[in-house]
Protein backbone atom coordinates (compact mmCIF):
# COMPACT_ATOMS: atom_id res chain seq x y z
CA UNK A 1 0.00 0.00 0.00
CA UNK A 2 2.21 2.83 -1.24
CA UNK A 3 -0.01 5.58 0.20
CA UNK A 4 0.33 4.26 3.76
CA UNK A 5 3.10 5.66 5.97
CA UNK A 6 5.46 3.06 7.43
CA UNK A 7 4.31 1.61 10.74
CA UNK A 8 6.79 2.91 13.29
CA UNK A 9 6.67 3.60 16.99
CA UNK A 10 6.04 7.24 16.05
CA UNK A 11 2.94 6.12 14.22
CA UNK A 12 1.85 4.21 17.29
CA UNK A 13 2.42 7.32 19.37
CA UNK A 14 0.05 9.27 17.14
CA UNK A 15 -2.51 6.50 17.29
CA UNK A 16 -2.16 6.34 21.01
CA UNK A 17 -2.76 10.04 21.44
CA UNK A 18 -5.98 9.73 19.48
CA UNK A 19 -7.00 6.71 21.49
CA UNK A 20 -6.23 8.52 24.74
CA UNK A 21 -8.29 11.52 23.82
CA UNK A 22 -11.22 9.36 22.72
CA UNK A 23 -11.61 7.11 25.73
CA UNK A 24 -10.86 9.03 28.91
CA UNK A 25 -12.87 11.04 31.36
CA UNK A 26 -12.71 14.68 30.19
CA UNK A 27 -10.80 15.78 33.30
CA UNK A 28 -8.17 13.09 32.74
CA UNK A 29 -7.39 13.87 29.10
CA UNK A 30 -4.89 16.66 29.58
CA UNK A 31 -2.87 15.00 32.38
CA UNK A 32 -2.80 11.71 30.49
CA UNK A 33 -1.68 13.34 27.26
CA UNK A 34 1.00 15.20 29.21
CA UNK A 35 2.18 11.92 30.71
CA UNK A 36 2.19 10.18 27.32
CA UNK A 37 4.38 13.01 25.99
CA UNK A 38 6.67 12.72 29.00
CA UNK A 39 6.98 8.98 28.52
CA UNK A 40 7.66 9.24 24.81
CA UNK A 41 10.76 11.36 25.46
CA UNK A 42 12.11 8.88 28.00
CA UNK A 43 11.32 5.86 25.86
CA UNK A 44 13.17 7.09 22.80
CA UNK A 45 16.69 6.30 24.05
CA UNK A 46 15.57 2.81 24.97
CA UNK A 47 13.94 2.24 21.59
CA UNK A 48 17.23 2.96 19.85
CA UNK A 49 19.31 0.73 22.12
CA UNK A 50 20.95 -2.13 20.20
CA UNK A 51 19.89 -5.36 21.85
CA UNK A 52 20.99 -7.69 19.06
CA UNK A 53 19.34 -11.09 19.17
CA UNK A 54 18.70 -10.93 22.92
CA UNK A 55 15.46 -12.69 23.72
CA UNK A 56 12.84 -10.85 25.70
CA UNK A 57 13.22 -11.48 29.42
CA UNK A 58 9.53 -11.54 30.02
CA UNK A 59 9.98 -13.78 33.04
CA UNK A 60 12.70 -12.16 35.05
CA UNK A 61 14.80 -14.59 37.08
CA UNK A 62 18.02 -13.19 38.49
CA UNK A 63 18.75 -16.43 40.29
CA UNK A 64 19.08 -18.20 36.96
CA UNK A 65 21.54 -15.62 35.71
CA UNK A 66 24.07 -15.77 38.49
CA UNK B 1 10.75 3.07 74.20
CA UNK B 2 13.49 1.37 72.26
CA UNK B 3 15.78 4.30 71.55
CA UNK B 4 18.85 2.76 73.17
CA UNK B 5 18.29 -0.87 72.18
CA UNK B 6 18.67 -2.98 69.13
CA UNK B 7 15.65 -5.11 68.37
CA UNK B 8 17.83 -8.09 69.26
CA UNK B 9 18.46 -6.67 72.74
CA UNK B 10 14.79 -5.81 73.15
CA UNK B 11 13.82 -9.36 72.23
CA UNK B 12 16.46 -10.72 74.60
CA UNK B 13 14.96 -8.72 77.47
CA UNK B 14 11.57 -10.30 76.71
CA UNK B 15 13.12 -13.74 76.43
CA UNK B 16 14.71 -13.29 79.88
CA UNK B 17 11.39 -12.23 81.34
CA UNK B 18 12.58 -8.72 82.18
CA UNK B 19 9.87 -7.11 80.11
CA UNK B 20 6.59 -8.42 78.79
CA UNK B 21 5.60 -8.23 75.17
CA UNK B 22 2.24 -6.86 76.28
CA UNK B 23 3.84 -3.96 78.18
CA UNK B 24 6.08 -3.10 75.22
CA UNK B 25 3.10 -3.17 72.87
CA UNK B 26 1.09 -0.85 75.11
CA UNK B 27 3.91 1.71 75.17
CA UNK B 28 4.34 1.51 71.40
CA UNK B 29 0.61 1.94 70.78
CA UNK B 30 0.44 4.91 73.15
CA UNK B 31 3.43 6.64 71.54
CA UNK B 32 2.09 6.01 68.05
CA UNK B 33 -1.26 7.47 69.06
CA UNK B 34 0.42 10.64 70.30
CA UNK B 35 2.30 11.27 67.05
CA UNK B 36 -0.38 10.21 64.60
CA UNK B 37 -2.24 13.48 64.18
CA UNK B 38 0.94 15.46 63.60
CA UNK B 39 2.92 13.15 61.29
CA UNK B 40 0.33 10.68 59.92
CA UNK B 41 2.63 7.64 59.79
CA UNK B 42 -0.25 5.17 60.14
CA UNK B 43 -3.36 4.45 58.15
CA UNK B 44 -4.56 2.27 60.99
CA UNK B 45 -3.26 1.30 64.40
CA UNK B 46 -4.09 -2.29 65.34
CA UNK B 47 -4.36 -2.37 69.15
CA UNK B 48 -6.53 -5.48 69.41
CA UNK B 49 -4.26 -7.46 67.13
CA UNK B 50 -1.15 -6.21 68.93
CA UNK B 51 -2.51 -7.22 72.32
CA UNK B 52 -3.50 -10.64 71.01
CA UNK B 53 -0.08 -11.25 69.47
CA UNK B 54 1.79 -9.86 72.48
CA UNK B 55 -0.22 -12.07 74.81
CA UNK B 56 0.67 -15.08 72.71
CA UNK B 57 4.37 -14.16 72.84
CA UNK B 58 4.23 -13.82 76.63
CA UNK B 59 2.64 -17.27 76.81
CA UNK B 60 5.43 -18.73 74.67
CA UNK B 61 8.04 -17.15 76.93
CA UNK B 62 6.29 -18.58 79.97
CA UNK B 63 6.49 -22.00 78.30
CA UNK B 64 10.25 -21.62 77.85
CA UNK B 65 10.29 -20.75 74.16
CA UNK B 66 12.48 -17.96 72.81
CA UNK B 67 11.26 -16.57 69.50
CA UNK B 68 14.03 -14.44 67.96
CA UNK B 69 12.03 -11.21 67.73
CA UNK B 70 10.02 -11.79 70.91
CA UNK B 71 7.85 -8.79 71.66
CA UNK B 72 9.49 -6.45 69.14
CA UNK B 73 6.87 -4.06 67.72
CA UNK B 74 6.68 -3.75 63.96
CA UNK B 75 4.34 -2.21 61.41
CA UNK B 76 3.64 -2.83 57.73
CA UNK B 77 2.98 -0.66 54.73
CA UNK B 78 -0.72 -0.86 54.04
CA UNK B 79 -0.33 -2.78 50.81
CA UNK B 80 0.46 -5.97 52.75
CA UNK B 81 -2.32 -8.21 54.02
CA UNK B 82 -2.96 -8.59 57.71
CA UNK B 83 -5.79 -11.01 58.37
CA UNK B 84 -9.14 -9.43 59.17
CA UNK B 85 -8.08 -5.86 58.39
CA UNK B 86 -8.54 -3.87 55.18
CA UNK B 87 -5.50 -3.65 52.91
CA UNK B 88 -6.05 -0.22 51.42
CA UNK B 89 -2.95 0.27 49.29
CA UNK B 90 -3.35 3.86 50.40
CA UNK B 91 -6.48 4.17 48.27
CA UNK B 92 -10.26 4.01 48.76
CA UNK B 93 -10.28 1.74 45.71
CA UNK B 94 -9.24 -1.17 47.95
CA UNK B 95 -11.47 -0.43 50.93
CA UNK B 96 -13.28 -3.75 50.52
CA UNK B 97 -10.12 -5.87 50.42
CA UNK B 98 -10.22 -7.65 53.79
CA UNK B 99 -7.97 -10.73 53.60
CA UNK B 100 -8.40 -13.88 55.63
CA UNK B 101 -4.66 -14.54 55.81
CA UNK B 102 -1.51 -12.62 56.52
CA UNK B 103 0.98 -11.78 53.77
CA UNK B 104 3.92 -14.18 53.91
CA UNK B 105 6.29 -11.59 55.41
CA UNK B 106 3.75 -10.64 58.06
CA UNK B 107 3.24 -14.30 58.95
CA UNK B 108 7.00 -14.80 59.23
CA UNK B 109 7.48 -11.74 61.45
CA UNK B 110 4.64 -12.77 63.74
CA UNK B 111 5.98 -16.33 63.78
CA UNK B 112 9.31 -14.92 64.99
CA UNK B 113 7.56 -13.23 67.91
CA UNK B 114 7.27 -9.70 66.54
CA UNK B 115 4.07 -7.81 67.34
CA UNK B 116 2.23 -5.85 64.64
CA UNK B 117 1.03 -2.50 65.96
CA UNK B 118 -0.34 -0.99 62.77
CA UNK B 119 -0.60 -0.47 59.03
CA UNK B 120 1.48 2.32 57.63
CA UNK B 121 0.67 5.29 55.46
CA UNK B 122 1.92 5.36 51.89
CA UNK B 123 1.66 7.17 48.60
CA UNK B 124 -1.57 6.02 46.98
CA UNK B 125 -1.19 2.69 45.15
CA UNK B 126 2.59 2.93 45.84
CA UNK B 127 2.63 4.93 42.60
CA UNK B 128 4.39 8.07 43.74
CA UNK B 129 7.37 9.27 45.69
CA UNK B 130 6.35 12.18 47.93
CA UNK B 131 4.32 10.45 50.64
CA UNK B 132 1.37 12.76 50.10
CA UNK B 133 -1.98 11.03 50.38
CA UNK B 134 -5.28 12.84 49.77
CA UNK B 135 -7.33 10.08 51.39
CA UNK B 136 -5.47 9.28 54.61
CA UNK B 137 -3.55 12.50 55.15
CA UNK B 138 -0.09 13.59 54.08
CA UNK B 139 2.70 11.81 55.91
CA UNK B 140 5.20 14.43 57.19
CA UNK B 141 8.96 14.41 57.59
CA UNK B 142 9.91 14.14 61.28
CA UNK B 143 12.90 16.46 60.76
CA UNK B 144 10.80 19.27 59.26
CA UNK B 145 7.04 18.97 58.97
CA UNK B 146 6.99 21.32 56.00
CA UNK B 147 8.96 18.78 53.98
CA UNK B 148 8.00 15.52 52.36
CA UNK B 149 9.11 12.26 53.96
CA UNK B 150 9.55 10.63 50.57
CA UNK B 151 7.59 7.66 49.33
CA UNK B 152 5.95 5.58 48.52
CA UNK B 153 6.80 3.84 51.84
CA UNK B 154 6.46 7.12 53.73
CA UNK B 155 4.97 5.78 56.96
CA UNK B 156 7.55 2.98 57.09
CA UNK B 157 10.38 5.51 57.33
CA UNK B 158 8.57 8.02 59.54
CA UNK B 159 7.53 5.43 62.14
CA UNK B 160 11.14 4.30 62.57
CA UNK B 161 12.53 7.85 62.61
CA UNK B 162 10.04 8.77 65.36
CA UNK B 163 10.90 5.61 67.36
CA UNK B 164 7.28 4.48 67.21
CA UNK B 165 8.46 0.98 66.40
CA UNK B 166 11.97 -0.29 65.70
CA UNK B 167 11.10 -2.32 62.59
CA UNK B 168 8.84 -1.65 59.63
CA UNK B 169 8.22 -3.20 56.22
CA UNK B 170 7.94 -1.28 52.96
CA UNK B 171 8.00 -1.89 49.24
CA UNK B 172 10.25 -0.49 46.51
CA UNK B 173 9.62 -0.48 42.75
CA UNK B 174 11.81 2.50 41.87
CA UNK B 175 13.16 3.76 45.19
CA UNK B 176 10.17 3.59 47.52
CA UNK B 177 12.18 2.14 50.41
CA UNK B 178 15.48 3.96 49.90
CA UNK B 179 14.12 7.43 49.16
CA UNK B 180 12.02 7.82 52.33
CA UNK B 181 14.67 6.08 54.43
CA UNK B 182 17.28 8.58 53.20
CA UNK B 183 15.06 11.65 53.61
CA UNK B 184 14.05 10.57 57.13
CA UNK B 185 17.49 9.42 58.32
CA UNK B 186 16.99 5.67 58.80
CA UNK B 187 18.30 2.48 57.18
CA UNK B 188 16.30 0.89 54.36
CA UNK B 189 17.11 -2.20 52.33
CA UNK B 190 15.76 -3.16 48.93
CA UNK B 191 17.01 -6.74 48.73
CA UNK B 192 17.77 -8.73 45.61
CA UNK B 193 14.75 -9.41 43.43
CA UNK B 194 13.50 -12.80 44.57
CA UNK B 195 15.01 -12.69 48.07
CA UNK B 196 11.74 -11.87 49.88
CA UNK B 197 8.32 -13.24 48.99
CA UNK B 198 5.76 -10.69 47.91
CA UNK B 199 2.75 -12.97 48.38
CA UNK B 200 -0.15 -11.24 50.07
CA UNK B 201 0.64 -7.76 48.84
CA UNK B 202 -0.97 -5.43 46.33
CA UNK B 203 1.43 -5.33 43.37
CA UNK B 204 2.45 -2.31 41.35
CA UNK B 205 4.94 -3.78 38.86
CA UNK B 206 5.63 -7.51 39.08
CA UNK B 207 9.17 -7.44 37.73
CA UNK B 208 10.22 -4.33 39.66
CA UNK B 209 8.48 -4.78 43.04
CA UNK B 210 10.57 -5.65 46.10
CA UNK B 211 9.64 -5.82 49.79
CA UNK B 212 12.22 -4.84 52.37
CA UNK B 213 12.97 -3.78 55.94
CA UNK B 214 13.46 -0.40 57.63
CA UNK B 215 15.26 0.08 60.96
CA UNK B 216 17.72 2.43 62.64
CA UNK B 217 20.72 0.14 62.35
CA UNK B 218 22.14 -2.30 59.84
CA UNK B 219 22.17 -4.84 62.65
CA UNK B 220 18.41 -4.59 63.08
CA UNK B 221 17.88 -4.74 59.32
CA UNK B 222 19.95 -7.94 59.31
CA UNK B 223 17.82 -9.41 62.09
CA UNK B 224 14.68 -8.59 60.19
CA UNK B 225 15.94 -9.84 56.84
CA UNK B 226 16.82 -13.12 58.53
CA UNK B 227 13.14 -13.61 59.27
CA UNK B 228 11.71 -12.22 56.03
CA UNK B 229 14.00 -13.89 53.45
CA UNK B 230 13.57 -17.28 51.83
CA UNK B 231 11.56 -19.17 49.28
CA UNK B 232 7.77 -19.10 49.40
CA UNK B 233 5.71 -21.45 47.25
CA UNK B 234 3.04 -18.74 47.11
CA UNK B 235 5.42 -16.43 45.18
CA UNK B 236 6.97 -18.12 42.15
CA UNK B 237 9.48 -15.31 41.78
CA UNK B 238 10.97 -15.98 45.22
CA UNK B 239 14.35 -17.67 45.09
CA UNK B 240 15.07 -21.17 46.39
CA UNK B 241 18.60 -20.08 47.23
CA UNK B 242 19.56 -20.67 50.88
CA UNK B 243 19.37 -17.83 53.40
CA UNK B 244 22.72 -16.96 55.01
CA UNK B 245 23.19 -16.03 58.66
CA UNK B 246 23.06 -12.27 58.16
CA UNK B 247 23.89 -11.36 61.76
CA UNK B 248 26.93 -13.61 61.81
CA UNK B 249 28.17 -12.00 58.60
CA UNK B 250 28.10 -8.52 60.17
CA UNK B 251 31.23 -9.04 62.20
CA UNK B 252 33.44 -10.23 59.36
CA UNK B 253 36.15 -7.69 58.43
CA UNK B 254 35.64 -5.15 55.66
CA UNK B 255 39.31 -4.69 54.95
CA UNK B 256 40.09 -5.46 51.33
CA UNK B 257 36.58 -4.92 50.01
CA UNK B 258 36.43 -2.84 46.82
CA UNK B 259 33.79 -0.11 46.47
CA UNK B 260 33.12 1.33 43.04
CA UNK B 261 32.28 5.05 42.76
CA UNK B 262 30.28 5.71 39.57
CA UNK B 263 31.44 9.32 39.58
CA UNK B 264 30.22 10.44 36.18
CA UNK B 265 26.55 9.67 36.63
CA UNK B 266 25.93 9.80 40.38
CA UNK B 267 28.39 12.37 41.78
CA UNK B 268 28.37 15.09 39.13
CA UNK B 269 25.11 16.90 39.81
CA UNK B 270 24.64 16.72 43.58
CA UNK B 271 23.82 19.30 46.25
CA UNK B 272 27.21 20.35 47.74
CA UNK B 273 26.22 19.44 51.31
CA UNK B 274 25.07 15.99 50.20
CA UNK B 275 28.20 15.45 48.15
CA UNK B 276 30.44 16.45 51.07
CA UNK B 277 28.67 14.04 53.43
CA UNK B 278 28.84 11.13 50.97
CA UNK B 279 32.52 11.77 50.23
CA UNK B 280 33.22 11.91 53.97
CA UNK B 281 31.44 8.58 54.42
CA UNK B 282 33.55 7.02 51.69
CA UNK B 283 36.72 8.33 53.35
CA UNK B 284 35.52 6.76 56.59
CA UNK B 285 35.08 3.43 54.83
CA UNK B 286 38.50 3.80 53.24
CA UNK B 287 39.96 4.35 56.71
CA UNK B 288 38.39 1.02 57.69
CA UNK B 289 40.41 -0.70 54.98
CA UNK B 290 38.08 -0.51 51.99
CA UNK B 291 39.55 0.28 48.57
CA UNK B 292 37.73 2.94 46.54
CA UNK B 293 37.70 2.59 42.76
CA UNK B 294 36.21 5.02 40.22
CA UNK B 295 33.96 3.15 37.79
CA UNK B 296 31.41 3.84 35.07
CA UNK B 297 27.95 2.31 35.19
CA UNK B 298 26.96 2.03 31.53
CA UNK B 299 23.59 2.46 29.79
CA UNK B 300 21.85 4.63 32.41
CA UNK B 301 19.81 6.74 29.93
CA UNK B 302 18.40 3.59 28.37
CA UNK B 303 17.70 2.17 31.83
CA UNK B 304 15.60 5.20 32.73
CA UNK B 305 13.37 4.78 29.68
CA UNK B 306 13.15 1.02 30.03
CA UNK B 307 12.13 1.31 33.70
CA UNK B 308 9.39 3.72 32.65
CA UNK B 309 8.12 1.33 29.96
CA UNK B 310 8.00 -1.57 32.41
CA UNK B 311 6.48 0.13 35.44
CA UNK B 312 3.82 1.96 33.43
CA UNK B 313 2.86 -1.14 31.47
CA UNK B 314 2.78 -3.53 34.41
CA UNK B 315 0.98 -1.11 36.73
CA UNK B 316 -1.68 -0.44 34.12
CA UNK B 317 -2.03 -4.15 33.48
CA UNK B 318 -2.70 -4.84 37.16
CA UNK B 319 -4.99 -1.84 37.59
CA UNK B 320 -6.93 -2.37 34.36
CA UNK B 321 -9.92 -3.96 36.09
CA UNK B 322 -9.70 -1.60 39.07
CA UNK B 323 -9.90 1.36 36.68
CA UNK B 324 -12.86 -0.15 34.90
CA UNK B 325 -14.75 -1.09 38.07
CA UNK B 326 -14.00 1.82 40.40
CA UNK B 327 -11.46 4.12 38.78
CA UNK B 328 -13.21 7.18 40.18
CA UNK B 329 -12.10 6.12 43.66
CA UNK B 330 -8.42 6.48 42.73
CA UNK B 331 -7.05 9.96 43.34
CA UNK B 332 -6.67 12.46 40.49
CA UNK B 333 -2.91 12.44 41.03
CA UNK B 334 -2.60 8.71 40.34
CA UNK B 335 -5.35 7.71 37.92
CA UNK B 336 -3.88 9.56 34.89
CA UNK B 337 -0.59 7.68 35.34
CA UNK B 338 -2.44 4.37 35.36
CA UNK B 339 -4.39 5.41 32.26
CA UNK B 340 -1.29 6.64 30.44
CA UNK B 341 0.34 3.25 30.83
CA UNK B 342 -2.46 1.73 28.75
CA UNK B 343 -1.00 3.46 25.71
CA UNK B 344 2.54 2.10 25.76
CA UNK B 345 2.99 -0.20 22.75
CA UNK B 346 3.74 -3.84 23.48
CA UNK B 347 6.91 -3.53 21.40
CA UNK B 348 8.21 -0.91 23.84
CA UNK B 349 7.54 -3.17 26.82
CA UNK B 350 9.33 -6.06 25.13
CA UNK B 351 12.22 -3.84 24.08
CA UNK B 352 12.53 -2.73 27.72
CA UNK B 353 12.80 -6.33 28.88
CA UNK B 354 15.41 -7.05 26.18
CA UNK B 355 17.38 -3.97 27.24
CA UNK B 356 17.17 -5.29 30.76
CA UNK B 357 18.98 -8.49 29.89
CA UNK B 358 21.76 -6.68 28.00
CA UNK B 359 22.24 -4.16 30.80
CA UNK B 360 22.38 -6.84 33.47
CA UNK B 361 25.10 -8.62 31.54
CA UNK B 362 27.11 -5.40 31.24
CA UNK B 363 26.70 -4.62 34.94
CA UNK B 364 27.72 -8.17 35.88
CA UNK B 365 31.06 -7.46 34.21
CA UNK B 366 31.41 -4.32 36.32
CA UNK B 367 30.56 -6.19 39.52
CA UNK B 368 33.33 -8.65 38.73
CA UNK B 369 35.74 -5.79 39.48
CA UNK B 370 34.15 -4.40 42.67
CA UNK B 371 32.25 -5.80 45.65
CA UNK B 372 29.68 -3.03 45.63
CA UNK B 373 28.89 0.46 44.37
CA UNK B 374 28.40 3.58 46.49
CA UNK B 375 26.31 6.60 45.48
CA UNK B 376 24.29 9.35 47.10
CA UNK B 377 20.87 7.78 47.69
CA UNK B 378 19.34 11.03 46.44
CA UNK B 379 21.23 14.16 45.33
CA UNK B 380 19.45 16.47 47.80
CA UNK B 381 17.80 16.59 51.22
CA UNK B 382 14.02 16.47 51.72
CA UNK B 383 12.12 18.91 49.46
CA UNK B 384 9.21 20.99 50.69
CA UNK B 385 5.61 19.95 50.02
CA UNK B 386 4.55 21.27 46.65
CA UNK B 387 8.07 21.66 45.31
CA UNK B 388 8.22 20.54 41.67
CA UNK B 389 11.92 20.96 40.95
CA UNK B 390 15.15 20.69 42.93
CA UNK B 391 18.00 23.21 42.61
CA UNK B 392 21.18 21.31 41.76
CA UNK B 393 24.53 22.55 40.42
CA UNK B 394 23.48 22.08 36.78
CA UNK B 395 20.15 23.87 37.28
CA UNK B 396 16.61 22.98 38.32
CA UNK B 397 15.95 19.24 38.08
CA UNK B 398 12.38 17.84 37.93
CA UNK B 399 11.46 16.35 41.29
CA UNK B 400 10.74 12.91 39.83
CA UNK B 401 14.25 12.65 38.41
CA UNK B 402 15.91 14.00 41.56
CA UNK B 403 14.02 11.55 43.75
CA UNK B 404 14.31 8.37 41.71
CA UNK B 405 17.12 8.44 39.15
CA UNK B 406 19.73 7.15 41.63
CA UNK B 407 17.59 4.30 42.90
CA UNK B 408 15.44 2.98 40.04
CA UNK B 409 18.35 1.47 38.06
CA UNK B 410 18.66 -1.21 40.72
CA UNK B 411 15.00 -2.14 40.59
CA UNK B 412 15.51 -2.56 36.89
CA UNK B 413 18.58 -4.75 37.43
CA UNK B 414 17.38 -6.50 40.61
CA UNK B 415 20.62 -5.81 42.52
CA UNK B 416 20.32 -5.35 46.31
CA UNK B 417 20.64 -1.74 47.46
CA UNK B 418 20.72 -0.28 50.94
CA UNK B 419 20.68 3.29 52.26
CA UNK B 420 22.23 4.40 55.53
CA UNK B 421 22.30 7.84 57.13
CA UNK B 422 25.68 9.47 56.56
CA UNK B 423 25.27 13.05 57.72
CA UNK B 424 23.03 16.08 58.03
CA UNK B 425 22.71 19.36 56.19
CA UNK B 426 23.32 22.64 57.98
CA UNK B 427 19.53 22.90 58.17
CA UNK B 428 19.34 19.63 60.09
CA UNK B 429 18.05 17.36 57.31
CA UNK B 430 19.33 13.77 56.91
CA UNK B 431 21.57 12.61 54.06
CA UNK B 432 21.76 9.05 52.76
CA UNK B 433 24.52 6.88 51.31
CA UNK B 434 23.41 4.11 48.93
CA UNK B 435 25.37 0.85 48.71
CA UNK B 436 24.56 -1.52 45.83
CA UNK B 437 25.73 -5.13 45.85
CA UNK B 438 25.95 -8.19 43.68
CA UNK B 439 22.82 -10.34 43.42
CA UNK B 440 22.13 -12.02 46.79
CA UNK B 441 25.13 -10.34 48.41
CA UNK B 442 23.12 -8.52 51.07
CA UNK B 443 25.69 -9.74 53.65
CA UNK B 444 28.41 -7.48 52.18
CA UNK B 445 26.13 -4.43 52.15
CA UNK B 446 25.00 -5.04 55.72
CA UNK B 447 28.56 -5.68 56.86
CA UNK B 448 29.82 -2.42 55.37
CA UNK B 449 26.89 -0.51 56.85
CA UNK B 450 27.36 -2.14 60.25
CA UNK B 451 31.07 -1.34 60.41
CA UNK B 452 30.35 2.23 59.30
CA UNK B 453 27.74 2.59 62.02
CA UNK B 454 30.18 1.31 64.63
CA UNK B 455 32.30 4.38 63.87
CA UNK B 456 29.60 7.03 63.36
CA UNK B 457 26.49 8.16 65.22
CA UNK B 458 24.30 9.54 62.42
CA UNK B 459 21.83 6.69 62.89
CA UNK B 460 21.43 7.48 66.59
CA UNK B 461 20.27 11.05 66.08
CA UNK B 462 16.63 11.79 66.67
CA UNK B 463 14.37 14.57 65.40
CA UNK B 464 13.61 17.10 68.13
Amino acid sequence: MPDQPPVTTDAFDRLNREAVAATLLPRDREPVLNMVDFLRKDLQAMRDFPVGESEPATIYDPAAER
Amino acid sequence: MTAASSCWELAASVQRGERSARAIAEVALAEAGKKQARFRPFIRLTPELAREEAGRVDQLIAQGQKPPLAGVPFAVKDLLDVRGLPTTGGSPAFADRVPGEDATVVRRMVGAGAVCIGKLNMHECAYGFTGENPHFGDCRNPWDEQRIPGGSSSGSAVAVALDLCPLTIGSDSGGSIRLPAALCGVVGLKPTYGRISRAGGIPLSWTLDHLGPFARSAEDVASMLQVMAGHDPADESSSKRGVPDYRAELEKPVKGLRIGRPRDAFFRNVDPEVLAAVEAALRQLRDLGVTLVDVTLPHLPEVLGAHRAIIFSEASSYYRTVLADRGEKIGDGIRPNLEAGMFIPAVDYLQAQRVRRVVRQAWARLFAQVDCLATPTVPMTAPRFGQQTVPLPSGEMPLVNACLDNSLPFNFSGHPALTIPCGFSAGGLPIGLQLVGRPYDEPTLLRLAHHYQQHTDWHRRRPV
